[in-house]
This record gives C-alpha cells, structure tokens and sequence, in this order.
C-alpha cells in the first residue's frame, strides 16, 4: 500500500501547527488576557453584525467603552460660503471647496455619520450637527471613517466634556462665521483646576487623561464651545 | 496561449493585462468586493495579496517539485496549497499585528485566497519551470493590484453618484465589475496571447 499521501499531508500539517506556533510564540509575548477571555465566548465567524470589523477588534473593544463624539457644534451657527445644491451626502459636498460652510474644519450637516451608523445611534436634522446618543453608541467607529472632514473621533465614555470645535482658524476668524466656535481666548485654561486644557493651535484641547469631568469649564466658555455631552434623555 | 517555451516577459504581460485574473478569469472575486474604503484600504490589501502571493508562489514550486512530483501524488496539490497559504497567511498577519499596528490589513479574505491558490494551481497546469512561474505570479499580483485600484477610483464615484436603492452596494460593483472586464477584453489577442 501506498502511504506517500497521508505522509505527505499529515506532515505538512504537523508542520504548519508546528510553525505557526513558534512564530505566535516568538511575536506576540504578552497576550491580553481579558481579550482572550471575551474572544472565547464570540462566535468567531467575522459576521460584522456588531460593527467591528471582526471579532478580534471587538474583543478588544470592551475593555473601556468608548463614544463617539462630534468636535463641532456649528450647523446652523456657522455661515455658509455658497448654495449648495448637489448630491446630498458629505462626502460629495466636501469635494467642492471643501464643503459648503465657511469654515472649512467644520461639521457640513448631510449625515453622512448617520447614514454609516448600523445601531441608529446617530440622529439629526439636516444642515445642523448630528447627536450621538451615548446610551446606545458601542464606540464601532464606522462613523468616524465615514465622516469627510474627520471631525469625529472615539472617547472613553467616562469623559462628558468636550471642546465641540475642530477649527484651527485664528479667533477673530472664527468670530466672524460661527457663533459657536473657540476663539482660543483661553478662559478655560485659566479656570482648569486641574491644568487638563492647553491652546493648541488656536484650539482649546482637553487632556483626557488629567480631566476630572468638573465642568467649570462649560459655565466660563463665553463663546458656548464647551459642552458637557449626558445621555440622550 | 502562452505555454513554457514563451518569454518571462510575456508571460508576466499575458497575466497582468490580458488574463487579468478579476476581469478575465473572475477569480478573487470574494477579496475584491469586499474592500470597503478609498484608494488606500484598496492599495493596502493589493500590496499584503501581492507579498504573499509571491512568497506563496515559491513554496508552491518547490512543494509541487520536490514532494507532489517526485512521489507521484500531484492529486494532493490543491488541499497542500491551501494549508500553505493559511500558514503564510496567519504569519504575515502576526507580523503585521507586531511591527505594522497602525494599517488594517484585510487579512481575514485574504486567508482562503482563491487568487493564491489560483496563481499556483496555474502555475503546476501550465507546467512552468521556477523563472516562469515566478514571472506568471508576479503578472497576477501585479493585475489585481491594478484591477483593485482602478476599481477604487470608481468607488468613490459611485459613493456619491444616485444609484437606485435596490442597486446599491453589491449589485452596481457587479455591474461595474462586467463594464471594466468588458473593457479588459481590449487586450485580447495583442501579441497574438
């Protein structure tokens, strides 16, 4: 009889268990244990159906719970440079001139972020700026990468104070077309009891590692950027 | 038809333009679809297929010389390769999870990759030796690079343009899809492959 074959393929898969072991071993030393843990109880089959883009990425997710947040609060405080009268999404309106409004970091107000999000999480009326309700959102970040101006990113939730501006124009600028955007006057840094906010390029940013959630901020901000973000009542 | 006697260099044009392996031959059409994103989620899984289809290619020539033939068992070729393109597959991606943290590579399609086992089980049809087969993958990588940046550009077209609700997704890059083969069967029989 001839034992070629199961030979054959029996060592060949000896020897990719085999390899593949001595590489994970060699490259990936410490393993995330609580990761490991959730990774046990999915399902493993890559369905997408919670947003991640496998079950990998979703394990490693629910070690913090992360939101969503939108850096701008301009909609309809912010003026617009021209009529815009083409397709209805954000990603067509941000090819020309960078999107309709003047000021050319903020949000256009098409939905395009609410449109991406599989959980309804995200609501809004067009031309203003979406709401993302934190009850509901899982932190996917699929409407991170589908908004153009990149305006949105992922926050540990704990955190409820945001600077809902992107705009690194200069403040008399940014007086002139939004009512609501950071003129970096820089009362926020001076309020902060725990030195979390610093003007960075003409933009007040929070340091969320040394934030303690205190608010003084929102009360001072004499233009309204700063805003404390509570769940969706 | 290109065979063994004929040039590297031909054989690297015939797979590359004319036997396109998404438009001409539909094959890898799972990966292809299912890049979600511009121009550099498509340029990113073109570069990891064509990395690992090339290192794919030199493990299928030796395996398939030294072992399939030898021992008179070229029947095993299919279910081989397969567990050699898992192995490649899995530690590329270890590599890429420990010094390339910051790219996503699609790697999850590219694990049962019909194009890499395509790329080898053509490669033992035609009976070509090592410079051939070598020049024929490196064609095949090379034209789903270029199959899956052409079709990235349409995309973002297509992101924007009204398409009909019931055609959305899915069916417009399928009709697409045939446009563009359509327009790769212009290639047909220039220098007489």
């Amino acid at each position: 009889m001839d034992y070629n074959s199961i030979l054959v393929l029996g060592g060949l898969g000896f020897a990719v268990a085999f390899f593949l072991s001595l590489v994970h071993s060699a490259l990936l030393k410490r393993e995330d244990h609580l990761k490991k843990n959730v990774l046990g109880f999915l399902p493993g089959s890559n369905c997408r159906a919670c947003g991640f883009e496998n079950c990998e990425t979703s394990a490693g997710s629910l070690g913090e719970k992360t939101t969503a947040v939108v850096f701008c609060a301009g909609g309809g405080n912010c003026a617009d440079k021209y009529l815009y009268r083409g397709v209805k999404t954000c990603s067509a309106a941000a090819r020309i001139f960078r999107g309709k409004k003047e000021c050319i970091f903020g949000c256009i107000g098409y939905g395009d972020c609410v449109k991406s999000c599989v959980f309804k999480a995200i609501s809004h009326d067009v031309g203003e700026v979406p709401v993302i309700n934190k009850e509901i959102c899982t932190g996917c970040g699929l409407c991170v990468s589908a908004c153009p101006k990149k305006i949105i990113s992922l926050v540990p939730s704990r955190y409820d104070v945001h600077v809902k501006c992107s705009s690194l124009n200069e403040g008399r600028h940014v007086r002139e077309i939004c009512s609501t955007g950071c003129i970096s006057c820089g009362i926020c840094v001076k309020i902060c009891p725990t030195k979390a906010i610093k003007i960075e390029n003409n933009l007040a940013v929070i340091d969320y590692a040394k934030c303690s959630n205190c608010g003084l901020c929102v009360d001072r901000c004499p233009q309204n950027t700063i805003e404390r973000i509570l769940p969706v009542v | 038809m290109i065979s063994n006697q004929s040039h590297p260099v031909l054989i690297f044009f015939s797979a590359c333009f004319v036997n396109n392996i998404v438009f001409a031959q539909a094959i890898g059409l799972c990966a292809f679809f299912n890049v979600h994103g511009g121009f550099k989620a498509s340029f990113l899984q073109g570069l990891a297929i064509m990395v690992i289809n090339i290192a794919a290619s030199i493990v299928f020539w030796m395996f398939n010389a030294y072992i399939l033939a030898p021992y008179n068992i070229a029947y095993l070729d299919i279910v081989s390769f397969v567990l050699i393109i898992v192995l490649l597959v899995q530690a590329a991606g270890l590599f890429a999870e420990k010094f390339l943290p910051l790219y996503r590579f699609d790697l999850f399609f590219i694990s049962a990759n019909c194009i890499i086992l395509a790329s080898g089980l053509l490669n033992t049809g035609y009976g070509f030796n090592f410079v051939n087969s070598m020049a024929h993958s490196t064609g095949i990588a090379f034209g789903y690079v270029l199959a899956i940046i052409l079709f990235s550009g349409l995309r973002e077209k297509i992101e924007i343009a009204p398409v009909p609700e019931a055609l959305k997704g899915y069916p417009v890059s399928f009709v697409l899809a045939g446009l563009m083969s359509m327009v790769f069967l212009g290639f047909r029989g220039l220098l007489g492959l």
